[in-house]
């Protein structure tokens, strides 16, 4: 009986210490990058195409050379897109000394959740995809390669009125902190370019049904339908859409509905939909072309918007590392500083917030294909 | 595995709990600790309706999600003191507990169940959809930390140590009222309505305040990790919360309080040392919990010496429920 009490306790000391003694393992050869991404759960697909790109721009750089007799490797942990184990490994990330940076998180609810861990322990971290408008705040340690909602939002409302003329908007809009952000930012830069909401209609992630929203609007004259949104529930709406021969309608979207996926589930109703887009392989950018050409030998399949954002992230800080080392306050401090830095997604540079500034693209589909509006 | 919760075993795993920021400046470590004992809270509390009082609910987060919200609002909007807000979570959660008691309680195990579930997703609709409140999907970010006279308390250590007091004043609360009369009659009621109704035992009258109590715990676990995290969303009190405590309670085993503590350890605690599996990871964590279903179905901690324990106490021979054998 004692001695079984013993084994016990021994285990429970084995397995604390085996916690505490995690952190003191430094390898001298390696400079580390964290990853935080939602591996599991519902924005799964997005985070292992941040986590391909991710590894695709470290691999890349590693095979361009070494950084001073020290190559780069990634840390990956799983968020789950879930605010709390965002928080638990953001931690993990920021006790871990070696690691010099993180690329993280994805979803707007984890980024907020781990934003007050990383800034407190003095690292730097650059979202690959959280455009909420909430993040500007969240501290001098928190960057992000996506513009905010607001961005997007003011300049899809501007190319909707002044450019295609759209005078009567309707809105459809996941439910969740990212599309109803943008719902908020059209909604109210709407009115400044002299169009109306005619309809504002939220819907569940993952519904595959739209009839009902779609009945509604079609009794709205309405000449524009925005979709704030994924592009799974995207093509679905536009499948969906068809029968209510709505032939003036023109569908809209923004970065986010920037995948093959789109196509591939959408087909031939998927025609003529537009979108904004910071990345295209036609654009006149190298680091674009070099990205995508790398990314399809690699994985064998077309970057989506996510994976060239996390790309991004990721030269970012090995451009800070090459510059000032790995010391994590004067990596913050060169990123804070960047000016016109070169990436697949566009020139960016930050400002005092952290939040990047830099003008999307026009794109649109033809044949199956996204094509550059000229 | 046969351990007795004697005083020494109590006191060494006491100190140890005490020493451990002391010899760990690893806020990881912590973090982990501070959010097991927010699961311990929470297991413990649906433990005392669904292990005490027998009643099957499958809607926890909501109490935890209200307590977390109301906490929330009155400290971003009323500059609300912490240990206050706690306080008032634990009254509206409660409150919420008797109102959704009223009607439901008449009705018994599956329908109950279903209703609990009911009521889960009604309370993570209204997050979601009372937008001008609670900001909906957006969440709300910036909760402030706790201060005790000016000083505030941001570092983990102080969130470990209030963590690992709430949970004593828990335990010792739920202790306490499970060896009184009100928790024999809540047992007697679990065992056998009708005989404890001929007893003269009113099964409602102590399920309610099962429920009640149940609720008002889950609300201080909700205040405590709204300014924890200090961002809270309609994300984390979803029905897989829910079942997640449940887990922890069946898993630990049913009516024990050691139990519940150790199911939830365990299920917080797995998680974090299975991520080196990866992309595997909760695929493997599922079947280690399926395999400890079928291998241990009375739970880690169960309690099966549970009615010898009450003739025990009845004699006067036994103290309380730190005698349990499992």
């Amino acid at each position: 009986m004692i001695i079984k009490k013993i084994a016990v306790l021994l285990v429970a000391a084995i397995v604390s210490t085996s916690f505490i003694g995690c952190s003191s393992s430094t390898a001298s050869k390696e400079i580390k990058i964290g990853l935080a991404a939602p591996l599991t759960g519902g924005s799964a697909q997005d985070g292992q195409s941040i986590q391909k790109g991710v590894e695709l721009a470290v691999k890349m750089a590693n095979e361009a050379g070494t950084i001073s007799g020290k190559t780069l490797s990634v840390v990956t942990v799983d968020d789950k897109g879930d605010p709390s184990e965002a928080a638990t490994v953001a931690n993990k990330l920021a006790q871990d000394k070696s690691i010099a940076a993180i690329v993280g998180h994805f979803n707007s609810s984890a980024t907020l959740a781990g934003a007050p861990i990383y800034n407190s322990a003095g690292v730097a971290h650059i979202s690959p995809g959280s455009s909420a408008a909430s993040v500007t705040n969240a501290g001098d340690y928190t960057f992000r390669v996506i513009t905010t909602d607001a961005v997007q939002g003011a300049y899809v409302a501007d190319w909707a009125a002044k450019d295609l003329g759209a005078k009567k908007i309707a809105i459809l809009y996941e439910n969740t902190d990212y599309g109803l952000g943008l719902a908020q930012v059209l909604q109210k830069s709407a009115g400044d370019v002299g169009a109306s909401i005619v309809m504002q209609e939220a819907y569940e992630v993952g519904a595959s049904d739209f009839s009902t929203v779609l009945t509604k609007m079609a009794s709205t004259d309405a000449d524009l339908l925005f979709i704030g949104g994924l592009y799974n529930e995207t093509a679905l709406i536009a499948k969906q859409l068809k029968k209510f021969a709505m032939k003036d309608l023109k569908i809209m979207g923004v970065d986010a509905i920037y995948s093959d996926a789109l196509i591939e589930l959408g087909g031939a109703d998927v025609e003529g939909v537009l979108l904004t887009g910071y990345f295209h392989e036609s654009a006149e950018n190298k680091v674009a072309q070099d990205f995508i050409a790398a990314y399809k030998k690699e994985y064998n399949e077309t970057p989506g918007t996510y994976a060239a954002y996390a790309y991004d992230a990721t030269l970012i800080i090995i451009d800070a590392i090459k510059n000032v080392g790995n010391d994590r306050s004067a990596i913050q401090k060169y990123i804070a500083g960047l000016k016109d830095f070169q990436g697949a997604t566009g020139v960016s540079t930050f400002d005092a917030n952290g939040d990047v500034v830099k003008d999307p693209l026009r794109l649109t589909i033809k044949d199956g294909k996204f094509t550059i509006i000229k | 595995m046969k351990i007795k919760l004697t005083k020494p075993v109590l006191a060494v795993v006491f100190a140890l709990l005490l020493a451990l920021p002391l010899v760990t400046t690893n806020n990881y470590v912590l973090h982990i600790f501070i959010s097991m004992g927010i699961y311990v809270i929470l297991s413990l509390s649906l433990n005392f309706v669904t292990g005490f009082a027998g009643q099957l609910s499958l809607g926890h987060a909501a109490f935890y999600g209200i307590g977390s919200y109301v906490g929330a609002l009155i400290m971003l909007n009323f500059h609300v003191n912490f240990f206050l807000a706690l306080i008032i979570s634990a009254v509206v959660s409660g409150l919420f507990g008797f109102l959704l008691g009223l009607p439901t309680l008449r009705l018994k195990g599956d329908y109950l169940a279903i209703v609990t579930l009911g009521f889960g997703e009604i309370v993570r609709l209204v997050f979601i959809n009372w937008a001008k409140v609670t900001r909906g999907p957006l969440g709300l970010p910036g909760i402030p930390k706790p201060t005790v006279f000016g000083v505030e308390l941001n570092t983990s250590m102080a969130f470990y140590y209030m963590a690992i007091v709430m949970i004593i004043v828990t335990v010792v609360i739920m202790n306490k009222i499970i060896n009184s009369g009100i928790g024999m009659a809540m047992q007697t009621v679990k065992a056998d309505e009708i005989a404890a109704e001929s007893v003269g035992i009113q099964p409602i009258k102590y399920k309610m305040l099962a429920f009640v109590i149940s609720s008002a715990f889950a609300g201080i676990a909700g205040c405590f990790y709204a300014s924890f995290i200090s961002y809270i969303s309609p994300t984390t009190f979803i029905y897989n919360t829910s079942v997640t405590i449940l887990a922890m309670v069946v898993l630990g085993g049913l009516g024990s309080i050691p139990g519940s503590i150790v199911g939830a350890v365990i299920l917080t605690l797995a998680p974090e040392l299975l991520r080196f599996l990866s992309n595997y990871r909760m695929l493997i964590f599922g079947a280690l919990m399926v395999v400890m279903m079928i291998y241990r179905p009375q739970g880690f901690w169960g309690a099966g010496k549970r009615v010898k324990n009450i003739y025990k106490i009845k004699a006067g021979g036994g103290k309380h429920v730190g005698h349990i054998k499992g």
